[in-house]
């Protein structure tokens, strides 16, 4: 049915050629004109997922205990201490410019500079609180001393906003989710500190989410520059291998139709681009020069080695490969589709317009491709003297030599023992972050050296915050549920990711230890539910109302601790949940529920308990989808596990590195792992497909001659398309981008494995094998009858 | 046969591969090795208010959370204990026989003999307020002292109590016994009590408003220091106290004789030093201590320190205590 359909397809569109391509190059110009509208940004809320218990009670409370958005900004002297007046005057500058900053929750600017913070003051005759540097800078000596013992005599400022030596001071701020724009955000911060009038004096150091994604978004002309640089490279391997305008151009042309349509309409559907899954572009751009170069590829044969018309040529070429094409096509499609499962909107979003973007191919290298070839005038002129193909037919002997001596029955256990050591190093794999820094970043970017100076010299960038929601109102000012939080504060500290942690128990101690002359000895929670209320009025007495929104709802039902952490890598994060519920679990809160977790911190948890059965269900359904795909087009569930082979090759292989390499999986590498399965079984369909095809046109031929012809012909399509596209992603490596670059030595590895896999293993086992779904109800002693001297002799 | 075994294996396994995948996915979450997590040293919420000596080099801090830290110079020896009872411990005191007791909130005391186990006592303290501060021994047994004028007797055994309270809603912050025989309390607004018959009765003086906080003796030359910097000195053997200039407005929760010169600690790491406790001037140790100054202690080698931090002194050279890891006992 298959067969029948592609002859149909090939004479019409051969036949009305002219329509065709006019229908698909205008279609294309059209679409084109939808990218002017194409918005190039991250979104955070694309990265959340969207039914995890985390992202429930971060949901809830981010507007009060704290957003996933915040940044911190230090401010460090060059020598000596921060107690001058022209740095604390920066301080003020800074914070005041900050409240300007697009998407800023001007309330959560927080600094020596801002109302947040307070120097509370006791005597014997009762206890006042005035902000610490608000609204003025202290003037004189004497008043700057004054500000540097209410710093040194606050808990709650000394150590979390201002370096224990006063070597440096920190200023945070959180924005509304809803108004969070990463490109506008780090240009701004960025022109803030750069008007510094005291760059001599000191140094400033930003982190934080949006600055983050402010940096991708900073990369993002150079992300272009190497895609650009690395398609050219490719275009050039391609001219230098093919010889032929038509074997670089046609390519080309496929790969620019494709991504305009799918590009376009990703815009119709109202879908943002993230520059940080361009790597999924590029790959998906790889799949359809791979088809491109296929078709070229078998073209040729028939041209030159067959001496067919080119028109004739390009026909039969559209309907022998429309098979294993539309196979390759519908197994990719299926494979990225089957990420739309994982709850993550970015995901989704890339699985959706990835599975367009493999369909469209189907039009522009598959039915365009053989159309433009039609036209071809003289297939038989190279383009230029310099005839590399030797080393492709070196690496393709080498395959036949494989396929024809008994070292194709090593093939199989060296395989599997290959298989099972890159499994066992596989299982080093992290998920999540693998890396202390942000792994997005090289680890010497501005970036991970402030975000580790900071770590270093205070509690944490990174936050998590647990919630305690009350049955009642005020319980939060029950005595057992502050000592609760005290007690929860103490065990948490005891991770070495955990930096501290603030609760509405630090502001009760601390306010009871003012109210007591400042006598340390009263640093503790009062003895009732009225003695804390009242000395949680005591703080709020001058104090804005928002003042403790941080820490509770002005119902003191709902509260929350936070935790610092010093990075957020996979492992802290599973440790930490951990710990949480052990702790929730052995104390138990009467007419309290204690929730997990918030800030950006809970976020990444959520994600990463999902990451791993999403992976291992993308990986399954993926599978699915190539046995299905299988079962349809050669009626077979055996031919299902033969081209699961390829796929769990390279997958190990891949995964393996990723452990090898420190690369976690995070929400960044599924959908690449996703697509490299249609990767790896697409480079098979074409091998295995053409010794099939062959072996149906003459059933009475050699086997290995049938693998010889698939090799030399399919297998030359594989080979040059898996070196060429190799071969341009290694210029990925030079990215500012870690990921890039990461992702880019990921895809040439796949590439690669993919493609030794189906030169190297798939003839092999098809040789040693004898599939039925290929060699039909073939005796098994056909090929004995049919082969050359050194096949009758291995065989026998 | 073989064949067909074959046959049939290769048909089942592209859905025996997915239905594991499948499994895997429902079933298989990211493990975690749960990391033990064991009691340290010390937390970085630990504060201390006390600290006392059983020999040359083996100290004794009191603080928070019901801990009692117990160590010196030798790293090994550091010790954490926990009491039975969750509570701020306040003071803490060893006898000359080396039993260790520390007292704190609700009038608990924990005692500990050898190296026995910690036994607790609450004595009986107001209900309202009932935090005992400060714990000394003076020769015959201990004293505490604490929240609405709580005064307590022991033996030396630290077992039998006998109530000596004063009466009235006053904090009692330091007790010492002059030379005389003569026992001192300071206390909240600015008062200062006596006893010359062993705790029996009590009279105060009032120096001031702000409260005091430690007084010591030394030779007939006594010195009070309290709230807001103030410092009173008296050579007269407590008869009459003159106010001296002082160099901070931080509040002083200690002072002591080194044997050369007075020393006194407080609010924000404050450290003073005077040679007669009359001019006072103020101590910038390398590295110094942060947060507070709770209690010193003259000890060979230099002064111990219990606050936010705990160390040792040694001439203007601050060592930071423990300076590694102990255990639980």
């Amino acid at each position: 049915m298959v067969s029948q359909f592609a002859r149909s397809l090939s004479e019409l569109c051969i036949r009305h050629r002219g329509v065709v391509a006019f229908l698909i190059l205008i279609s294309t110009l059209l679409m084109a004109l939808t990218l002017l509208k194409m918005d190039v940004r991250t979104v955070f809320s694309d990265m959340v997922p969207s039914d995890h218990e985390y992202v429930d009670v971060h949901e809830t409370y981010k507007e009060t205990f704290g957003g996933s958005n915040k940044v911190s900004i230090l401010v460090q002297a060059k020598s000596g201490d921060i107690m001058t007046r022209p740095i604390l005057t920066e301080v003020q500058r800074i914070t005041r410019e900050l409240a300007k900053v697009s998407g800023v929750n001007p309330f959560q600017v927080v600094s020596l500079a801002s109302r947040k913070l307070k120097s509370v003051s006791a005597s014997s005759m009762g206890i006042e609180s005035v902000p610490l540097m608000w609204p003025d800078v202290p003037e004189t000596a004497q008043g700057i001393e004054e500000l540097r013992e209410a710093i040194l005599n606050n808990p709650l400022v000394y150590g979390i906003y201002v370096e224990p030596d006063l070597s440096s001071t920190l200023i945070q701020m959180d924005f509304y989710d809803h108004l969070v724009d990463y490109s506008k955000i780090f240009p701004q911060v960025q022109a803030i500190l750069d008007a510094s009038p005291i760059k001599d004096q000191v140094s400033h150091h930003v982190v934080g989410e949006p600055i983050l994604y402010g940096w991708v978004d900073f990369f993002l002309e150079e992300t272009v520059a190497i895609s650009l640089i690395s398609l050219g490279a490719m275009l050039l391997a391609l001219f230098l291998l093919n010889r032929t305008w038509r074997g670089t151009l046609l390519p080309l042309l496929s790969g620019v139709v494709s991504t305009i349509w799918a590009l376009g309409i990703g815009v119709l559907l109202g879908f943002n681009f993230d520059p940080l899954v361009i790597v999924v572009a590029f790959i998906i751009t790889a799949r359809c020069f791979s088809h491109a170069v296929q078709l070229i590829t078998r073209f040729d044969d028939l041209c030159d080695g067959e001496g067919v018309a080119p028109r004739k040529a390009a026909e039969q070429t559209m309907r022998e490969l429309f098979r294993p094409g539309l196979l390759g096509l519908v197994s990719d499609a299926g494979a990225i589709l089957c990420v739309v499962l994982t709850p993550i909107p970015l995901l989704q979003k890339v699985s959706i317009i990835g599975a367009i973007w493999v369909m469209t191919i189907g039009f522009s290298a598959v039915i365009l491709t053989p159309v433009m070839l039609s036209w071809v005038k003289a297939p038989l002129r190279n383009a230029h003297p310099l005839n590399l193909r030797f080393l492709l037919n070196a690496v393709l002997g080498l395959a036949v030599k494989v396929v024809e001596t008994r070292a194709r029955f090593f093939v199989l256990p060296l395989t599997l023992v290959a298989v099972g050591l890159l499994v066992f190093k596989a299982t080093d794999l992290t998920i999540g972050d693998a890396t202390t820094g942000s792994p997005i970043l090289w680890e010497d970017s501005s970036f991970n050296r402030d975000s580790a100076l900071i770590n270093a010299s205070y509690p944490g960038t990174e936050q998590m915050f647990v919630v305690l929601e009350a049955e009642e109102r005020d319980a939060l000012k029950r005595p057992d549920v502050l000592a609760w939080m005290q007690s929860f504060q103490r065990r948490m500290e005891r991770l070495p990711q955990v930096g501290g942690s603030i609760s509405l128990a630090d502001i009760v101690v601390d306010v009871r230890r003012n109210l007591y002359e400042g006598n340390p000895r009263y640093r503790e929670l009062g003895s009732s539910q009225l003695e804390n209320g009242e000395l949680i009025s005591f703080y709020m007495q001058g104090a804005a109302p928002d003042d403790l929104a941080q820490f509770a709802d002005p119902l003191f039902k709902n509260g929350s601790v936070i935790l610092f952490f010093r990075d957020r890598q996979g492992e802290t994060l599973r440790q930490a949940t951990y710990q949480i519920k052990q702790f929730i679990a052995a104390n138990p809160l009467d007419g309290v529920e204690v929730r997990l977790a918030g800030g950006s911190l809970g976020i990444i948890a959520a994600v990463n308990e999902i990451l791993l059965s999403d992976q291992i269900e993308a990986i399954a359904l993926a599978l699915l989808v190539v046995i299905l795909s299988c079962l349809a087009v050669y009626r077979s569930s055996a031919s299902g596990i033969f081209f699961i082979v390829p796929v769990l090759i390279s997958n190990v292989v891949t995964f393996a590195f990723m452990a090898w390499q420190g690369i976690g999986m995070s929400i960044s590498t599924l959908p690449v792992v996703a697509l490299g399965i249609g990767l790896g079984v697409d480079y098979a369909f074409y091998i295995v497909d053409s010794v099939k095809e062959y072996l149906e046109k003459e059933p009475d031929a050699d086997p290995v001659e049938a693998i010889r012809q698939s090799l030399f012909s399919a297998g030359r399509g594989v080979l040059l398309t898996s070196v060429t596209l190799a071969a341009g992603v290694l210029f990925w490596s030079l990215s500012s981008l870690r990921f890039q670059a990461e992702m880019g030595t990921l895809i040439g590895l796949w590439l690669l494995v993919s493609a030794f896999t189906s030169l190297f293993v798939m003839p092999s086992l098809v040789r040693v094998l004898q599939p039925k779904f290929i060699f039909g109800d073939r005796p098994s002693g056909t090929e004995a009858k049919h082969g050359a001297g050194p096949l009758a002799q291995s065989t026998q | 046969m073989v064949g067909k075994v074959l046959g049939f294996a290769a048909q089942v396994a592209p859905w025996a591969v997915v239905s594991g995948l499948a499994y895997a996915a429902a079933f298989v979450k990211p493990s975690v090795e749960p990391l033990p997590l064991p009691q340290p040293l010390t937390e970085s919420r630990d504060t201390f208010y006390d600290v006392s000596a059983t020999g040359s080099d083996h100290f004794w801090f009191a603080g928070n959370n019901g801990v009692v830290l117990e160590g010196g110079t030798d790293p090994s020896s550091w010790a954490r204990h926990s009491m039975p009872h969750n509570i701020n411990l306040q003071g803490i005191a060893t006898s000359d026989d080396g039993l260790v007791l520390a007292v704190g909130n609700e009038g608990w005391t924990f005692r500990r003999e050898g190296e026995g186990q910690w036994e607790s006592t609450q004595l009986p303290v107001s209900d309202i307020a009932g935090k005992l501060i400060e714990v000394a021994w003076l020769g015959d047994g201990f004293f505490a002292i604490g929240e609405m004028g709580a005064v307590f007797r022991s033996n030396a055994e630290a077992q039998d109590w006998t109530n000596l309270s004063i009466d009235g809603d006053v904090g009692l912050n330091d007790i010492t016994r002059d030379g005389a025989g003569v026992l001192w309390i300071t206390a909240e607004f600015g008062t200062v009590y006596q006893s010359d018959d062993n705790g029996k009765s009590w009279s105060g003086e009032e120096l001031g408003y702000e409260s005091l906080r430690s007084v010591e003796f030394v030779d007939g030359t006594g010195v009070i220091v309290g709230n807001g910097g103030v410092i009173f000195r008296s050579t007269d053997g407590g008869n009459s106290w003159t106010s001296v200039p002082s160099p901070t407005s931080e509040h002083l929760y200690d002072v002591i004789h080194d044997g050369s010169r007075w020393l006194a600690g407080g609010n924000g790491g404050v450290l003073l030093e005077s040679a007669n406790g009359d001019e006072w001037n103020l101590l910038t140790p390398e590295s110094g201590t942060t947060g507070y100054v709770a209690r010193l202690l003259p000890a060979s080698d230099g002064v111990v320190v219990a606050g936010k931090e705990i160390g040792q002194l040694d001439g203007e050279h601050w060592n930071t205590w423990p300076a590694t890891r102990g255990e639980e006992k």
